[in-house]
C-alpha cells in the first residue's frame, strides 16, 4: 500500500514536473501601462481570425509557426487566431507584388523594413484603408500619440489620413555614425587626439608610418577603414555637409542642396584622395561589403573607423584599442552630422479584405501589441527569460544581454510604438545604447546637430506616384555618376578637369531637377 | 484505268495521314504545356503600354502607349546602359562559344579513360557554385592586399592592379569568372555529339596516315559544327540579357561606369513598386532585340551551314 | 530488322602513333594538368573554407588549409529543420520532373525533326516563347486561376520544356539518326510509334543522357517557382530553403546599420555564420549532381549503343 502510495505520488510529480517544463503559457485578464492605460482581455469570445504577411528580415531566424511562443501567446491573451505568412525581407517587394496584383490580400501587413506604398495603395487605389476613425478603440495607442502628435505627424498623407499605425523604437538619438581612433596607437606614439582635419591626416601618417602597434614592423597597420558609402557619409561631415545615402542636404536657410554642389564638397574629396594616395587607407574601402569591413575589424588592426558605436555591433574587439573622436571641424566650417528628425514612421496597415464589423477587433488587437508588456514581449521574448521588471518597473535585459531572441518572438519586426519620452521611462537603455547617448549630449552642445534635419526629405515628406518615379529615375543616374567619379578621383587624384566633367554630367543627368523636385516638396511640408 | 489511278491514290494518302495523325500525339501534350504556361499569360505584354494599377488589374489599367519607352531612352545613362549590356554579353558569347568546343575536342583525345573520366566530372563541377560564392572568391583572389592573384603578379615583376575597382576590369573579371562556371557545363552537348562519331571514320583517316590534330579539324570538328551553330543562335538572343544577380554582386564604386547594366537599373527600378509597368517596357525592349537577333543568327547560319531553328 | 552492336567512338590502340601525334599527345596531358589545376583549386578552396572561420576567409587568410577548423557552417545548416525535408521533395521533384521533361521534349523533338501539315506553326509558336512571356504577374493570375496556386505539381510540370532543348534534342534526331533507317522502315510499313520506339529512342542514349542531365540539373537548381508559388513551406525544396541564406548575403550586405541595430549581435552573429554557410551550402546541394553525372557519363564515355541496320 505505501509503495504504491509513494510511486503514484512520483508518478504526480514528475506530471507536474513536465508541466513546468512545457511552456504553457496562462492568458492574462488584465494588462496595465507606465502611463496609466490599460487593456482588459480577452478582445473577443467569438472565433475571429485574421491573416498577417508578417515582413522578417533574412538575418533573422525567427520562423512564424503555429508552436512559435510569441503565436501562442498572442491568441491565449486576445482570443484571436492569426495566420501569419512570413516574407522575408528580400522577397518583399515580389510577394506584395503578387498580392495586390491576386486581390487575394492579407488582413494586415506588417512591414518590419519591407516597403509599401501608402500614396499609391492607399491613397489612390484603396486597398488599404485609412485608421483615423479606429483610434478611437484604442485608448493605449491613443493616449500616446496625443502626448506628441507631432511625432507621427509624418504618416498623416496627402488626403489627411493616415493610412497604418505609427512605429517607433527610439532612444533619442538623433547623430549618425561616430569616429572612433585607435588611442593605444595615438599613446604609443606619443599623440594627442586630433581636432582639425590636418592633425588627423598627420596622425594616420604616423600610424602607417611607423610602428604604432609595437610589433616591430613598421608597414603592417592599416589606417581608415570603411566602406565606400560609409566614406561618403562620414568625410564630408567636417565641412558642415551633413549627408547620408541620397546626397542631400538642407541648410540653415532651408534650401535643399546637392551636396556634391556644396562649396567645400571638392575640400572632402581631396583629403579622401590625399588619403588613399599616401596610403592612410585600406585600399579595399572602394570595394568591399559591411561583411569584409567587419572581418578586418576583427583583426583590431585599425588607425580609424566611422562607424554606428563599438558595442555589440559584432566587433567589440575593437574596445580595447579605439576611443571616440571629438567632431573634428575643418577650418571656417562646423561639423554636421546626418540628423535624424525622430519621427514615427508607418508599419502596420490594414486592408479592404477586413470585414466592417471587424475592424473594430483588429483595431484592439494593434492596440494590445502597444501595451507595455506585449512591447517588451515582442521585442526580447517571454519574461524572465532575457529581461525583467526591474525594482523601478523598467523593462531591463540581463546580463547574458539580448542574444536568442528569434526562438521565442519576432525582435524588430513585430508592432510597437516607443517615442523617446515613453521608451526612456519603461526601459533601461543597455550599455551600448547608452554609449551613443552620451555622444549626442556633446553634439548637442557644440552645434554638431543640423539646424534643418536633411533626413526630414525621406521621412516626413511625401512626394505623389509620379515625382517619386521621376527622383527614382534621375537618382539612380546621378548616383551611378557621382560613384564612378568620386572612386576614380580618390585613386587617381582630384584634378580640374575630373572634378568639372563630374559637375556637368551631373547637372546634364538633371541634378537640378533632382533638387527641385525635393525643394517644393520641403516648402509644402512647411507650409502644412 | 482510272478506277485503278484512283485507289493508288488514296493509298497514298491514306498512308501519309496513317503517319502523321500519329505525329500529332507526339505533340500534343508539349502544344498543351505551351499554351497554359506561356500563352494563356502573354496579354501580360500589354502591362509595357499602361500604367499598371494592381486594384484595377492588367485589362483595366489606363493605356499610356510608349511612354515608358520614351522615359527609358531620353534616360541620361540609356546609351551607357545599352552599351554596356551589348559590350559584357557580346564578349561572353565570344569567349562563351569557342572554349567548350576546344575542350570538348581535346577531352576527347585523352588517351586515360580514368584521367578522361575525372576531368570530365571536374570542370561540370564548377557550374554548381552559387553566384554569391562566386563574387566572393573573385573579391578574395582580387583583393589588393591580401588577394593571391596580385601576389603572383609581383613575384612576376608586373605592377598590382586594383581589378574589382577599376572600370576596365570589369568586363574581364565577369567573364573570366562565367568562363570558369561555365565552360564545362558547355562540354556536355559537344562530347555527346563526339561519341556518334562512327569508329570507321578513324580507321579510314589513320589508314590514310592522318596526324590526331587533322583527324580533329576534318572528322571531330565537322561532327560538332550543327550542335555548334544551333548553340549559337540560341544563345544570340542573350546580347541584351540582364544579368542581374551576378553584376550587382560584381559592382563596386569605381566600376559603375562598365558595371551599369540593364539588370542593375531594373533591379534598382524595382525596388520601389510603382515602376511595375516601367521594368516590364524594358523588359519587352530586351525580349524584342533579342528575337532579331536570334532570327538575324538563325538566318546567316542556315545560308553558311543550313542549320535552322526552323 | 537485324541487329548489330555498332561500337562508336575512337579507338584506343597505342601502337599506330606517329611522333606528331606522341606530342600531341603528351600536350594534351599537360594541358588538361592546368586546366584542372585551374578548375580544381577554388573547388577546393570551397570545401576548406566550408570549415574554416568566417573572418578569415574574407581577409584572405585561407589558401590551402582551413584557418581555425570548425563545424559550425554545417552544424547551422542540419540544423535547419526544413532542410532535410528539403532534399527529400528535390529529389522528388527532379526525378518526377526529369522524366516528364524527357518524354515531351523527345515527343517534341520528333516531331519536329519530321515533316507534318502545321509543323511550321507549331514550330514558330515554340520559338516564339523563347522571347515573348507574359511575366511574373499574369503567370501567376493564370496559374492561380487554374490552381496550381499553392499546389507542388507546379514544381514537377513547371519547366519541363523548354526550346532550347528541343532544339538541342530535334538537330541531334536530324544528324546522328541516318536518313537510311528511316527509309527502311517506311518500306517495312512501320509508322511513327513503331518507328520511334523501336529504332530512334534505343539510338537516343546519348542525347537522352544529355537531356536529363540538363533538365534534372534545372530542376534541382530552381530556388524560384517555390519562393512565388508555393506558400506552404512544407512543400519547399532544397534551393529554396536555402535562398535565404544567400539572400542575406546578396542584398542585406550594405544596408545602413541603423537598420540593423537591435538585436544587433544575433545579426552579427548570423551574417558572420551566413559566409560560412554558403559554402556549406554548395557542398551540401551538389553532391547529388556530381552522382548524377557520374552516373550518366557512361553514355558519353564508352558510348555503347544498340544500333539497327536493315540487311
Amino acid at each position: 500500500m505505501k509503495k504504491s502510495l509513494v510511486a503514484l505520488l512520483l508518478a504526480l510529480a514528475m506530471i507536474l514536473s513536465c508541466c513546468a517544463y512545457a511552456e504553457e503559457f496562462t492568458p492574462r485578464t488584465l494588462l496595465t501601462n507606465f502611463d496609466g492605460t490599460s487593456m482588459e482581455l480577452p478582445i473577443t469570445t467569438e472565433p475571429v481570425g485574421f491573416t498577417v504577411m508578417q515582413g522578417i528580415r533574412d538575418t533573422d531566424a525567427t520562423t512564424m509557426s503555429p508552436d512559435l511562443w510569441y503565436v501562442k501567446k498572442c491568441e491565449a491573451d486576445t482570443g484571436i487566431h492569426i495566420d501569419y505568412i512570413q516574407v522575408n525581407i528580400s522577397d518583399w517587394s515580389t510577394q506584395t507584388n503578387l498580392m495586390f496584383a491576386s486581390g487575394d490580400y492579407a488582413d494586415i501587413i506588417i512591414r518590419s523594413s519591407g516597403t509599401i506604398d501608402t500614396e499609391m495603395y492607399g491613397v489612390d487605389q484603396g486597398i488599404i484603408i485609412p485608421v483615423d476613425d479606429l483610434l478611437q478603440y484604442m485608448p493605449v495607442l491613443k493616449t500616446r500619440m496625443d502626448v506628441d502628435p507631432g511625432y507621427y505627424a509624418a504618416i498623416i498623407k496627402s488626403d489627411g489620413h493616415m493610412y497604418a499605425f505609427p512605429k517607433a523604437s527610439d532612444d533619442g538619438t538623433r547623430i549618425d555614425n561616430s569616429w572612433f581612433i585607435n588611442k593605444t596607437w595615438l599613446d604609443n606614439l606619443g599623440l594627442e587626439m586630433p581636432d582639425s582635419p590636418e592633425k588627423l591626416m598627420d596622425a594616420l601618417r604616423a600610424f602607417i608610418r611607423e610602428d604604432a602597434n609595437g610589433n616591430g614592423d613598421p608597414n603592417d597597420e592599416i589606417g581608415y577603414e570603411a566602406t565606400f558609402d560609409e566614406m561618403q557619409n562620414s568625410i564630408p561631415h567636417m565641412w558642415g555637409i551633413g549627408e547620408r545615402n541620397e546626397h542631400y542636404m538642407i541648410d540653415d536657410d532651408g534650401k535643399v542642396v546637392f551636396t556634391p554642389f556644396h562649396e567645400h564638397y571638392r575640400e572632402a574629396v581631396e583629403f579622401m584622395a590625399t588619403m588613399y594616395a599616401e596610403g592612410l587607407m585600406d585600399p579595399a574601402n572602394i570595394t568591399q561589403d559591411g561583411n569584409a569591413k567587419i572581418a578586418v575589424y576583427n583583426q583590431n588592426n585599425i588607425g580609424m573607423a566611422t562607424c554606428w558605436r563599438l558595442r555589440s555591433m559584432g566587433w567589440d574587439v575593437l574596445l580595447e584599442d579605439m576611443a571616440w573622436i571629438p567632431p573634428i571641424s575643418a577650418e571656417g566650417c562646423q561639423f554636421q552630422c546626418s540628423t535624424g528628425i525622430g519621427a514615427a514612421s508607418e508599419d502596420c496597415y490594414l486592408t479592404v479584405a477586413i470585414p466592417e464589423n471587424e475592424l473594430e477587433i483588429a483595431a484592439k488587437w494593434v492596440d494590445y501589441l502597444m501595451c507595455d508588456q506585449c512591447m517588451y514581449e515582442t521585442y526580447y521574448g517571454p519574461e524572465g527569460n532575457i529581461w525583467t521588471w526591474n525594482d523601478e518597473g523598467k523593462c531591463e535585459i540581463g546580463p547574458a544581454g539580448d542574444q536568442g531572441v528569434m526562438e521565442y518572438s519576432l525582435g524588430v519586426n513585430g508592432i510597437y510604438y516607443l517615442p523617446p519620452f515613453y521608451y526612456n521611462e519603461t526601459f533601461v537603455q543597455p550599455d551600448y545604447r547608452v554609449e551613443r547617448i552620451e555622444y549626442q549630449h556633446y553634439y548637442e552642445e557644440n552645434g554638431c546637430l543640423q539646424k534643418n534635419p536633411s533626413n526630414i526629405l525621406s521621412n516626413a515628406v511625401s512626394l505623389t506616384p509620379d515625382l517619386a518615379n521621376e527622383k527614382t529615375q534621375i537618382f539612380a543616374n546621378l548616383e551611378t555618376i557621382y560613384d564612378q567619379a568620386v572612386a576614380d578621383m580618390i585613386m587617381h587624384g582630384v584634378t580640374d578637369d575630373a572634378w568639372d566633367s563630374m559637375i556637368n554630367s551631373l547637372k546634364a543627368a538633371g541634378a537640378d531637377r533632382y533638387v527641385e523636385i525635393y525643394q517644393n516638396a520641403y516648402d509644402a511640408y512647411l507650409a502644412k | 484505268m482510272r478506277l485503278g489511278g484512283r485507289t493508288r491514290y488514296w493509298e497514298g494518302v491514306k498512308k501519309s495521314f496513317k503517319r502523321n495523325w500519329q505525329l500529332y500525339f507526339f505533340v500534343a501534350p508539349a502544344v498543351a504545356y505551351y499554351i497554359i504556361f506561356h500563352y494563356l499569360p502573354l496579354y501580360g505584354i500589354q502591362i509595357a503600354f499602361k500604367d499598371y494599377k494592381a486594384v484595377k488589374g492588367v485589362t483595366g489599367s489606363p493605356w499610356v502607349g510608349f511612354k515608358h519607352f520614351q522615359t527609358f531612352f531620353s534616360s541620361y545613362l540609356c546609351v551607357d546602359l545599352i552599351r554596356n549590356t551589348l559590350l559584357v554579353n557580346i564578349y561572353n558569347l565570344l569567349w562563351g562559344f569557342p572554349i567548350p568546343v576546344i575542350l570538348a575536342l581535346f577531352l576527347n583525345r585523352l588517351r586515360s579513360p580514368r584521367f578522361k573520366k575525372f576531368s570530365q566530372t571536374v570542370i561540370y563541377v564548377p557550374h554548381f557554385v552559387s553566384t554569391v560564392v562566386l563574387a566572393g572568391m573573385m573579391y578574395i583572389f582580387l583583393d589588393p592586399n591580401n588577394g593571391f592573384v596580385n601576389a603572383i603578379i609581383k613575384a612576376l615583376g608586373g605592377t598590382p592592379q586594383y581589378f574589382m575597382a577599376e572600370s576596365r576590369w570589369f568586363r574581364t573579371v565577369f567573364i573570366a569568372s562565367g568562363q570558369w562556371q561555365n565552360a564545362g557545363w558547355g562540354t556536355i552537348v559537344y562530347l555527346a555529339a563526339l561519341t556518334g562519331i562512327d569508329q570507321e571514320m578513324y580507321e579510314a583517316a589513320r589508314i590514310d596516315g592522318a596526324s590526331i590534330m587533322k583527324q580533329i579539324w576534318y572528322i571531330d570538328l565537322p561532327s560538332i559544327i550543327p550542335m555548334a551553330m544551333m548553340m549559337l543562335i540560341l544563345n544570340a538572343g542573350s546580347v541584351m540579357a540582364g544579368n542581374m544577380t551576378k553584376t550587382l554582386l560584381l559592382q563596386t564604386a569605381g566600376n559603375k561606369g562598365t558595371s551599369n547594366t540593364i539588370g542593375v537599373y531594373v533591379y534598382t527600378m524595382g525596388l520601389t513598386q510603382a515602376q511595375f509597368s516601367y521594368t516590364a517596357a524594358i523588359g519587352l525592349f530586351q525580349n524584342v532585340v533579342s528575337f532579331v537577333m536570334v532570327m538575324g543568327v538563325n538566318a546567316v547560319s542556315k545560308k553558311l551551314s543550313s542549320i535552322s531553328m526552323f | 530488322m537485324a541487329e548489330n552492336i555498332k561500337k562508336r567512338g575512337h579507338g584506343h590502340s597505342m601502337d599506330r602513333m606517329t611522333t606528331g601525334d606522341k606530342i600531341f599527345t603528351v600536350c594534351n596531358y599537360i594541358f588538361w594538368v592546368i586546366v584542372l589545376l585551374i578548375v580544381l583549386y577554388p573547388l577546393y578552396l570551397i570545401v576548406i573554407c566550408s570549415v574554416s572561420d568566417p573572418y578569415a576567409v574574407m581577409n584572405g587568410e585561407v589558401l590551402l588549409w582551413p584557418v581555425d577548423f570548425s563545424l559550425i557552417g554545417y552544424e547551422k545548416i542540419f540544423a535547419y529543420k526544413t532542410l532535410w525535408v528539403g532534399y527529400g521533395w528535390s529529389l522528388i521533384y527532379t526525378v518526377s520532373g526529369t522524366l516528364l521533361g524527357i518524354t515531351l521534349t523527345m515527343g517534341l523533338a520528333y516531331a519536329l525533326a519530321n515533316q507534318f501539315p502545321g509543323k511550321g506553326l507549331i514550330n514558330f509558336m515554340v520559338i516564339f516563347t523563347m522571347f515573348f512571356s507574359g511575366g511574373l504577374i499574369p503567370t501567376f493570375l493564370v496559374m492561380k486561376d487554374i490552381g496550381l496556386y499553392n499546389n507542388p505539381m507546379i514544381l514537377v510540370l513547371m519547366g519541363s520544356l523548354s526550346v532550347f532543348n528541343t532544339m538541342i534534342a530535334r538537330t541531334y534526331l536530324q544528324t546522328s539518326i541516318p536518313k537510311e533507317l528511316y527509309e527502311a522502315a517506311e518500306i517495312d510499313g512501320a509508322d511513327h510509334f513503331q518507328y520511334f520506339f523501336k529504332c530512334v529512342l534505343p539510338l537516343s542514349g546519348t542525347i537522352l543522357a544529355v537531356l536529363s542531365v540538363y533538365i534534372a540539373v534545372a530542376r534541382w537548381n530552381d530556388y524560384f517557382t517555390a519562393l512565388v508559388y508555393i506558400r506552404d513551406k512544407q512543400y519547399w525544396p532544397l534551393q529554396t530553403v536555402l535562398q535565404k541564406i544567400l539572400a542575406s548575403l546578396t542584398f542585406s550586405a550594405g544596408d545602413v546599420a541603423e537598420m540593423f541595430q537591435d538585436n544587433y549581435t544575433d545579426v552579427a552573429e548570423t551574417l558572420r555564420v551566413s559566409n560560412v554557410v554558403k559554402y556549406c551550402a554548395i557542398i551540401v546541394s551538389t553532391l547529388p549532381a556530381v552522382v548524377l553525372y557520374l552516373v550518366m557519363q557512361d553514355y558519353f564515355v564508352k558510348g555503347v549503343m544498340i544500333g539497327s541496320v536493315k540487311g
